[in-house]
């Protein structure tokens, strides 16, 4: 308790709020929050009936407020960005499973878009159950702070926090340590926070705890995607913390609980019967899929090069399960959850880092973080997997766009873009695990190439294009003789990951399907699946010398750099990105800029999620469309589309475009999870014609809606519910006016390789398929053709097709050819607010689509 | 030739609902099948034979993360 101590006695309080108590009324609390950090001003805000009206709860709220509180210019680091966090009318509810997500919305330091995120652990109920349906955090710290609700107390104080931890499993026991009366009162507090390495990278994700009593720890759950971590440690936040005992079924005062019980035993009866036959939530949580993904040519891999991977046994859930998942117990993340995904390697020893040799538990593995920091960067062994996912929660990094950006770095590497002299000896091979948790290392400790990749795929690229070229035969005397560090990477034999992790020696599920790691290591060397990292025991290589400054190469401005000679060395200073190993810069060429480009995994800025696109076209447009970025929560049509055959015209995948990303875009507005959905099943549900929405579920929520508002829904209304926000998520990304082109047609251009076949690797891992595809549907007989023309022909169908379906998208949206949200449209769904139509006016009129007639005059003075 | 998710695939004698399921590999365990257009119990997939021409639906009812 001394650290404890020392804690207590270095805070200072900056601010204190008292508030009346509120009961919450059919779900809300009619009232939100709004702390600023920077003026310690504390304030409640009502929520209005245009409010509830037009944008429900949760993200809708989040939009709301957020679009107030920024200029159309604002920055990510600026103050006036808010962290907006509420859990929606329906967060917070016990009887039905899935119910105790946030949503967080920020302008997010990728795409400079707002962003949302959804996270479960306790905050959001707690909040809500404190007296707020919202939170709004603006401002910028000076010092480094905490806000802390209690919900008992119906207090709200800003205090000075300079010896409280930062990384979240630490700071999150902490603050229970903290503020709860005694050991059972913990399970009364959640801390959002974040991580060290969130202070420098554009990934930085927010955690939120709730106490684990079966484990008698903090567990951590996240807010992902899009950088709000960054913005949060930013703001001088160490940790917002909420405080609420009392707990009850009946909080949310709902208007009919008995709606509420009903359904929720119909599922909670299907759980019980179910789930073991259908996804197997309960046992393996998310990660069950990864074994489905590379059983159907889906699991991204080597960059999403690849579908599939000979080693991916040493991923499978079943193997987690055996070696590493101690408690063997379902494990929710808010009362009431009988789909208990959430899963924890409890007892992980760590081997690298200031963690190494501690005991800590690992909140997953899901099943991004396997594909995502596993096979997607070629490692497979479980161990630096777990040890990655402990790293990125707890220095507050996204597993996701972590392995996206990883394997991005690492293909660049293998292509010979980068070298050993540009890592100072870190080792970027396929397959090492221990260079993947040193990049982390390098973000916490603001040194190294890690504070390169940190930045992203897309900062990456444009990094990788200035600094990283070769010098032309005709510079190549300016470095006087310099030359790159010989060092070579040793082209030893395959090793089998038991001889790194004898645990797998011990795995009953490898030996019970007769798996050999050696013989796999023999059949896939010398071929493109080969992992030749993984023989390294090391992150590094070794430590090539330093480069010194070379006399007579020039030092030019930012601005000068476009028009500097490709391949001529220049010494530059980049604010942004402080890296460097000393080396002269040097412009590539244009041809290695495009193959970044065709292989950088990002979108408006923001990486891929764990799922391989490349052939299905749907998926596709599920990604590139997504207002936010690139996250599957939009759509996962995959199966639907590729395997199915279930959506084969462009009208059927524009339907399934719009009907899927409205259902998700539903439960955001909710504070619901969407696993309950369609990740278990009722048994019949095989004999209904549209079975993928799981009608008897749709009928749950119909049901659950009533019960805690009173308004009945149906399928249409619930659809227009969630379109309000989605389009008034378009034209803020619109505003924005970021040089991605979001918000219009530019934006949703994906890179190639989500698209086809980048390399010949690449379509030779697929020929058979792709002569196929050639054959039947391109018309085109594919004999005698070279790999790199057959490439190009399907490049050219592929891309030809994709914007086809962008019409068909757009179309059925009710957008114009650029994407633009029409007025119409606006209208139809009641969202013809001044602020959205000043925003789309110029563009329509621009594009011809502003509508004349008396009935529109009103629009033109908006 | 069946017609089997909207795609033709070559018919042989003997063809059953399971049978096909595992030719194609189909290991996800959350599969929804229609012969022509009539739903199939899971527990019937053994016995329920399939003929030429027919038309098969093997719906993955994949939920995403």
């Amino acid at each position: 308790m001394e650290r404890i101590d020392k804690i207590k006695a270095a805070r200072k309080v900056l601010a204190e709020y008292k508030y009346e108590p509120t009961e919450i009324i059919r779900g809300y609390n009619n009232r939100t929050l709004y702390v600023n950090i920077e003026t310690l001003e504390i304030k409640e805000k009502v929520v209005t009936d245009f409010m509830k009206e037009k944008f429900t709860g949760g993200k809708g709220f989040d939009l709301y407020y957020l679009w107030d509180a920024v200029k159309d210019d604002t920055k990510w680091n600026d103050p006036e960005n808010e962290i907006v966090i509420s859990p929606g009318p329906l967060g917070g509810i016990t009887q039905y499973p899935g119910a105790g997500k946030s949503l967080v919305c920020t302008i997010s330091p990728l795409t400079g878009l707002p962003i949302d995120s959804n996270v479960g652990g306790y905050f959001g109920p707690y909040l809500k159950f404190s007296g707020f349906d919202a939170i709004e955090i603006q401002g910028n710290s000076k010092e480094e702070v905490i806000v802390f609700i209690d919900g008992n107390a119906h207090t709200i104080t800003i205090e000075a926090a300079p010896e409280d931890a930062i990384d979240a499993h630490v700071i999150s026991e902490e603050m229970a340590d903290l503020y709860a009366e005694d050991d059972d009162d913990k399970m009364n507090i959640s801390v959002v926070s974040s991580g060290r390495a969130a202070k420098i990278s554009n990934i930085g994700v927010l955690n939120f705890s709730f106490w684990d009593k079966r484990r008698n720890c903090a567990r951590l759950k996240q807010a992902g995607r899009g950088g709000v971590g960054r913005v949060f440690r930013n703001k001088n936040i160490k940790a917002l913390v909420v405080r609420y005992r009392g707990t009850h079924g009946d909080l949310n005062n709902p208007y009919d609980k008995s709606k509420l019980n009903t359904a929720g035993l119909r599922l909670h009866r299907e759980m019980k019967h179910n789930d073991d036959f259908q996804c197997m939530m309960r046992r393996s949580g998310t990660a069950h899929v990864t074994d489905i993904m590379n059983d159907y040519d889906l699991l991204p891999t080597m960059n999403y090069q690849y579908g599939s991977h000979p080693e991916v046994e040493k991923l499978s859930c079943y193997l987690f399960e055996q070696l590493y998942l101690m408690q063997k117990v379902p494990d929710g993340c808010w009362y009431g959850c009988s789909m208990s995904c959430a899963k924890a390697a409890s007892d992980f020893v760590c081997r690298t880092g200031p963690y190494k040799g501690d005991k800590v538990c690992v909140d997953g593995p899901e099943y991004e973080n396997a594909a995502g920091l596993g096979s997607n960067c070629g490692v497979f062994d479980p161990r630096w997997v777990l040890e990655a996912n402990f790293y990125c929660d707890t220095y507050g990094l996204d597993t996701i766009s972590m392995g996206t950006m990883t394997a991005f770095a690492m293909e660049c590497f293998q292509r010979g873009l980068y070298n050993l002299d540009d890592t100072e000896g870190l080792d970027m091979r396929w397959g090492n695990g221990a260079a993947l948790n040193e990049l982390m290392h390098q973000m916490v400790n603001e040194a190294g190439f890690g504070m390169l990749v940190g930045k992203g795929v897309r900062e990456m690229k444009r990094i990788f294009a200035e600094r990283f070229g070769k010098p032309a035969p005709e510079y190549e005397h300016m470095l006087k003789g310099r030359k790159w560090s010989t060092m070579e990477p040793p082209q030893e034999k395959l090793i089998p990951t038991y001889e790194f992790n004898p645990d797998l020696l011990e795995c009953p599920y490898l030996k019970e399907i007769e798996y050999d790691d050696a013989k796999v290591m023999e059949e896939i060397a010398g071929t493109p699946l080969a992992c030749p990292g993984a023989n390294n025991r090391e992150a590094f290589l070794g430590k090539p010398e330093r480069w010194e400054k070379i006399e007579g190469i020039p030092t030019i401005s930012r601005d000068e750099i476009a028009d500097y000679p490709v391949g001529k060395p220049y010494y530059c200073d980049d604010p942004l990105c402080p890296y460097t190993n000393g080396r002269p810069w040097i412009k590539m060429t244009a041809e290695q800029i495009a193959l970044m480009q065709d292989i950088g995994m990002e979108n408006k800025g923001m990486e891929y999620s764990e799922y391989l696109a490349k052939e299905s076209l749907a998926q596709q447009g599920g990604f590139a469309l997504c207002n936010k970025g690139p996250q599957h929560d939009e759509a996962w049509l995959i199966f639907m589309d590729m395997v199915n055959g279930q959506i084969p015209t462009f009208e059927d995948k524009a339907n399934a475009l719009h009907y899927f990303p409205m259902i998700r875009t539903w439960f955001g507005l909710h504070g619901l999870c969407k696993l309950p959905w369609n990740d278990v099943e009722p048994v019949d549900n095989y004999k209904q014609k549209n079975a993928n929405r799981v009608p008897e579920h749709m009928k749950n929520y119909f049901d659950i809606v009533e019960g805690v508002t009173g308004i009945r829904l149906d399928e249409d209304s619930l659809v227009a519910q969630s379109e309000r926000v989605y389009t008034f998520q378009r034209i803020f990304d619109l505003r924005r006016n970021q040089p991605t082109g979001a918000g219009t047609r530019k934006g949703d251009q994906p890179p190639y390789r989500a698209v086809g076949p980048v390399t010949e690797e690449e379509y030779l891992s697929r020929e058979d398929r792709y002569d196929t595809q050639m054959k039947e549907k391109i018309g085109v007989d594919p004999a005698g053709k070279s790999v790199a023309e057959k490439i190009a022909i399907t490049r050219e169908y592929r891309l030809n097709q994709y914007r086809q379906l962008v019409d068909a998208v757009y179309e059925r949206r009710g957008w114009t050819p650029n994407g633009i949200v029409k007025l119409e449209k606006l209208i139809a769904l009641g969202m013809d607010l001044p602020q959205l139509v000043r925003v789309i006016r110029p563009y329509l009129k621009e594009e011809g689509y502003w509508p004349t007639g008396p009935e529109y005059a009103k629009y033109e003075t908006m | 030739m069946i017609k089997l998710n909207n795609d033709p695939y070559p018919y042989h004698e003997g063809m059953t609902i399971a049978s096909l399921m595992e030719e194609k590999k189909f290991t996800f365990r959350n599969i929804v099948v229609r012969l022509n257009d009539v739903p199939i119990a899971k527990e019937k997939w053994d016995t329920t034979t399939i003929a030429d021409g027919d038309v098969v639906l093997m719906a993955h009812l994949f939920g995403g993360g």
